[in-house]
């Protein structure tokens, strides 16, 4: 990817483009003109093969010129022009605007939501949005029509976090009340229960949803570069706690790393996309695994 | 352990502002918002209760190196029992070699006999440790065989220095041990002088008994003594000296005062004095060529009384005289209108204070002024700035040149060309340019001017000089080579000087007539012009005793080379040297009576005589004496005994080496013991 098409991608960048849609082609259209030969390009209705005709038949599907060559009526058969429903489900908790640098998690998760929304109805994909903390929030209903951006985008402008992150209950929202069976794709941070949130998300798996989880992460949340003394308090529960970064910071370290550990493994397990995003980097990762989970589904 | 210093002690209560500060000290943080904190939690207890016991720790480390810096300072010594010694039986003795012993009484001296005396006392003593200490010349010995005292009492030698009885204490402090036995024997001829240093003595020395002896002249003392002399005055080529004659003794004296200098023709006066009496006689040496400028200004004068009598060495009296170069100072005041009386009456003033020849006054108005006006000076002074572009400048370089001086006051602004002439010329030190109204006094004490003389200053901080309210002054333009030796209260300069040739020219910013009058008028302003017209004509002289430390005026050819020390010959011929400070000399303390004097080419001489006491020889009473012995000695064995029966004796060993250590040691560790503490 050329590198000036590269901060196209870098949330930096997006950071300082006032308009979501903006955001979102910048974002799209920086990725594919990175790409060379493209395996992710086109979806056309394409021929299989012919059948004899039976009784019953549509009659509009016989293949008169196969007919006009050999006086028997055959049917024409394709390979089904499949679309698939993306449910883009977005967290939007007070935990999420946590920003231990420049940018904002629930910013990046923005970024990440719009472009993938874009990129999404781009591919002929019905697009939907759901914005939650406790419970859903809002939500846009999913289309495939290309002007349906402008309602994700809508939604997500809207946006404020706020109240507590309950992840599971939302999944099994969610499972309970899509009526087609599509991709799920969860951008949140995880700050919640970890056997709840393996429960919703085996939940979605169990009626057949394919699931991507967009793990989004702030650098000081993976890492705790803080020094001195620091009285650390919780965005969602109001919780404090002081101490000397410094002095924890290799338990804390430690502890996180085996929290993602567990995560990805279990999610793997499960047969769960797990991509682990960080505020600072681009947003192409976040792309190809898309990309690839769709070409998988195809 | 106890403190030399316990005071310092004291010192250590600065530990409480460490503490006050780790009481009072609320740790600072900054609030950051965060997610996870279920992640940070644990450990949370470990963390909180290791961070007090680790600022617990610190603070600890750093009260104890307050603590041992102020015990450090404090000078801690410890107390050991030292190994215990065999009493002594201990015999000390004092003995006087101060310049009085030397009198001479038919066969033999004071002196002499006071070592025979002493030499039967160290023989008939029993056996014991003897110490032997020379009252005078500090000389001393202890923890000697009787045949090693013999010895070393024939080693003292008399002394040219009064009797130190506090040497003799100190000793006697210092070697005997609590259980020793101690007998002080003091041999001395107690004159007035030594008497009242015995007198003198603070803290009493503990001996087990004490006897002393006075050594004395068989026959009635005949003594007298220059005991001081004085330079008057120069009058008529012939330098006059008023000499003290004192008859120390007991017999009437019919001796010849000879006042000698060098190639100078001796000068005899007879004088008669009786037992007890002072005489002051005024002694008249010919100067010669001398009288009108002398190459060498100091004259080494040795007054002697002849013949030599008992005691010689105080017949002699050595004053060195320094007379100025010049016999009068002419001064020769130009005027422009009639403020040359302020002049006239401060140079009268000046001349009626006892100067070698005094000044001598010509007054000229500016305008007619004549050349051999400028011819006669040594110092013009101008009543104001000359106006008068006619003014012969060639015969005042001329007079520059002979050494004079020249002296402006700046109260009209002068012609603008001929201002500029004079600077061109290097007459004038500084031009007035621009005329400030306001009140402005001069600062109490001169800058770096080292021209003038710092005596004359002092005498103008008596008449409150600095209190003087002139009315203005003039922002001058100072030539390069011109220094501002006096300032006004705003900064601004009040007395310009500058040397050219071996004369000098001096600016007074008196800015307008009344200044010069509201200065003219108040009681300073005779020394104002003794400052200005200098130090020329004044004598001085330099007669000093033994031990006191020679202070003399340091010659102006020397101030300019800048010199911080001068090499002088000792009175023994030994070489030293005498550091410069400003105008004075400070020649090291001499140890002998002679003469001290500069090397180089212009010699400047010190006279060094006895000690004032030691010319004295009157006999003391028994009782006086045994008053004397009682000030100076305890002669009481009951309390040496307390002492003894006090404790096991103990010994003193210095730990300040080890607290230095410690202190250094605690100093370098703290950051590395803090770093890793609060890492």
């Amino acid at each position: 990817m050329a590198a000036s098409n590269r901060e196209y991608l870098d949330p930096l960048f997006l950071s300082k483009l006032a308009n979501l849609e903006l955001v979102a082609r910048c974002a799209v259209e920086g990725f594919f003109s990175g790409l060379h030969p493209s395996p992710f390009q086109g979806f056309s209705v394409e021929y299989s093969d012919h059948r004899e005709y039976h009784a019953g038949d549509e009659v509009k599907f016989i293949d008169w010129k196969v007919y006009g060559r050999t006086d028997r009526l055959c049917i024409k058969r394709f390979h089904q022009e499949t679309n698939t429903t993306v449910y883009v489900l977005l967290d939007v908790s007070r935990s999420m605007s946590f920003a231990g640098g420049s940018t904002r998690k629930i910013d990046y998760a923005c970024y990440l939501a719009a472009a993938l929304s874009y990129l999404m109805l781009k591919q002929g994909d019905s697009a939907g949005l759901m914005l939650f903390a406790e419970k859903v929030v809002s939500q846009v209903p999913a289309a495939s029509r290309r002007t349906h951006i402008h309602a994700i985008l809508q939604a997500l402008d809207r946006q404020t976090t706020a109240g507590r992150t309950n992840l599971a209950a939302v999944l099994h929202t969610v499972a309970e009340t899509t009526k087609r069976r599509g991709l799920v794709v969860l951008i949140s941070d995880l700050l919640d229960d970890e056997g709840d949130i393996f429960r919703g998300l085996a939940h979605l798996k169990f009626i057949k949803h394919d699931v991507i989880v967009f793990h989004v992460m702030d650098r000081q949340e993976l890492n705790l570069e803080y020094e001195g003394l620091v009285q650390f308090e919780d965005l969602e529960t109001g919780d404090k706690f002081r101490t000397f970064p410094q002095s924890i910071r290799a338990g804390y370290q430690q502890r996180v790393g085996d929290f993602l550990d567990n995560v990805k493994k279990t999610l793997g397990k499960s047969g769960i996309d797990y991509c682990l995003l960080e505020t600072s980097e681009p947003l192409d990762r976040a792309f190809i695994a898309y990309l690839l989970k769709r070409r998988r589904l195809m | 352990m106890s403190f030399l210093g316990w005071t310092f002690l004291f010192g250590a209560a600065a530990v409480i502002g460490p503490i006050v500060a780790h009481m009072l000290a609320k740790p600072r943080f900054r609030r950051v918002p965060f997610t996870m904190l279920q992640f940070l939690r644990t450990g949370r207890h470990e963390s909180h209760s290791r961070r007090n016991l680790r600022d617990l720790l610190v603070l600890l480390l750093r009260c104890a190196i307050i603590v041992l810096i102020a015990v450090l300072f404090a000078r801690p010594v410890l107390k050991v029992e030292a190994a215990p010694q065999p009493h002594k039986r201990l015999h000390y003795l004092a003995l006087d070699d101060s310049a009085s012993m030397a009198y001479r009484d038919g066969r033999s001296s004071l002196f002499e006999r006071m070592i025979e005396t002493a030499t039967d006392h160290i023989r008939r003593a029993p056996d014991a440790v003897f110490g032997v200490c020379g009252l005078a010349s500090g000389r001393s010995a202890q923890g000697l065989s009787r045949g090693q005292a013999l010895a070393e009492i024939q080693r003292l030698a008399v002394v040219p220095k009064c009797v130190r009885p506090a040497d003799f204490s100190r000793l006697l402090k210092q070697a005997a041990s609590p259980g020793d036995t101690v007998s002080a024997v003091v041999l001395s001829d107690f004159t007035p002088g030594a008497l009242a240093e015995f007198e003198r003595t603070r803290e009493p020395a503990a001996v087990d008994s004490l006897s002393h002896e006075i050594i004395a002249p068989a026959s009635p003392v005949s003594n007298a003594a220059v005991v001081e002399a004085r330079a008057v005055d120069v009058v008529e080529g012939k330098l006059e000296i008023d000499v003290v004659v004192a008859n120390c003794g007991q017999t009437s004296q019919h001796r010849r005062l000879v006042a000698k200098c060098e190639d100078l023709r001796p000068v005899p006066a007879d004088v008669t004095v009786s037992s007890g009496e002072r005489r002051v006689l005024r002694v008249r040496m010919d100067l010669g060529p001398r009288a009108r400028g002398a190459t060498r200004p100091c004259l080494p004068v040795e007054l002697s009384l002849e013949p030599p009598d008992g005691l010689a060495a105080d017949d002699t009296y050595r004053l060195a005289v320094c007379i100025p170069q010049t016999a009068s100072t002419k001064v020769l005041v130009v005027y422009r209108r009639d403020e040359a009386f302020l002049f006239e009456t401060a140079i009268e003033a000046l001349a009626g204070q006892g100067a070698a020849g005094g000044l001598r006054l010509r007054k000229a108005r500016e305008d007619r002024l004549r050349a051999e006006d400028l011819t006669w000076a040594d110092v013009v002074v101008f009543s104001s700035l000359p106006a008068d572009v006619s003014c012969p400048t060639t015969l005042l370089q001329s007079c520059l040149a002979r050494g004079g001086r020249l002296i402006f006051f700046a109260t009209e602004p002068g012609n603008p060309q001929m201002m500029e002439r004079l600077m061109r010329e290097n007459l004038i030190p500084a031009v007035p340019q621009k005329w400030t109204q306001g009140v402005v006094c001069p600062e109490p004490q001169p800058g770096g001017g080292t021209e003038f003389g710092e005596q004359t200053a002092k005498s103008l901080a008596n008449y409150r000089f600095d209190k003087i309210a002139l009315k203005g002054h003039w922002l001058c333009r100072a030539s390069p080579q011109a220094q501002c030796v006096w300032r006004l209260s705003g900064g601004a300069g009040f007395v310009y000087a500058q040397t050219q040739n071996s004369g000098s020219s001096v600016l007074v910013n008196t800015s307008i007539d009344d200044s010069l009058g509201l200065l003219a008028k108040s009681g300073a302003w005779v020394a104002f012009c003794r400052f200005l017209v200098g130090e020329g004509d004044r004598i001085h002289q330099y007669g000093f005793r033994v031990e006191e430390r020679p202070v003399l005026n340091v010659p102006e050819a020397m101030r300019g080379a800048g010199r911080a020390f001068v090499d002088v010959e000792n009175c023994d011929g030994g070489k030293a040297r005498a550091a410069v400070n400003g105008m004075r000399m400070v020649l090291p303390a001499p140890q002998s009576t002679g003469w001290m004097r500069t090397l180089g080419e212009s010699s400047l001489y010190a006279g060094i005589n006895l000690p004032e006491g030691e010319t004295d020889l009157r006999r003391p009473s028994a009782e006086a004496v045994a008053d004397a012995m009682k000030r100076a000695f305890v002669a009481d064995p009951r309390s040496k005994r307390a002492i003894a029966q006090a404790g096991p004796p103990t010994q003193s060993k210095p730990l300040w080496r080890a607290f230095a250590w410690a202190v250094l040691l605690l100093l370098l560790i703290e950051p590395a013991i803090t770093n890793r503490l609060k890492r």
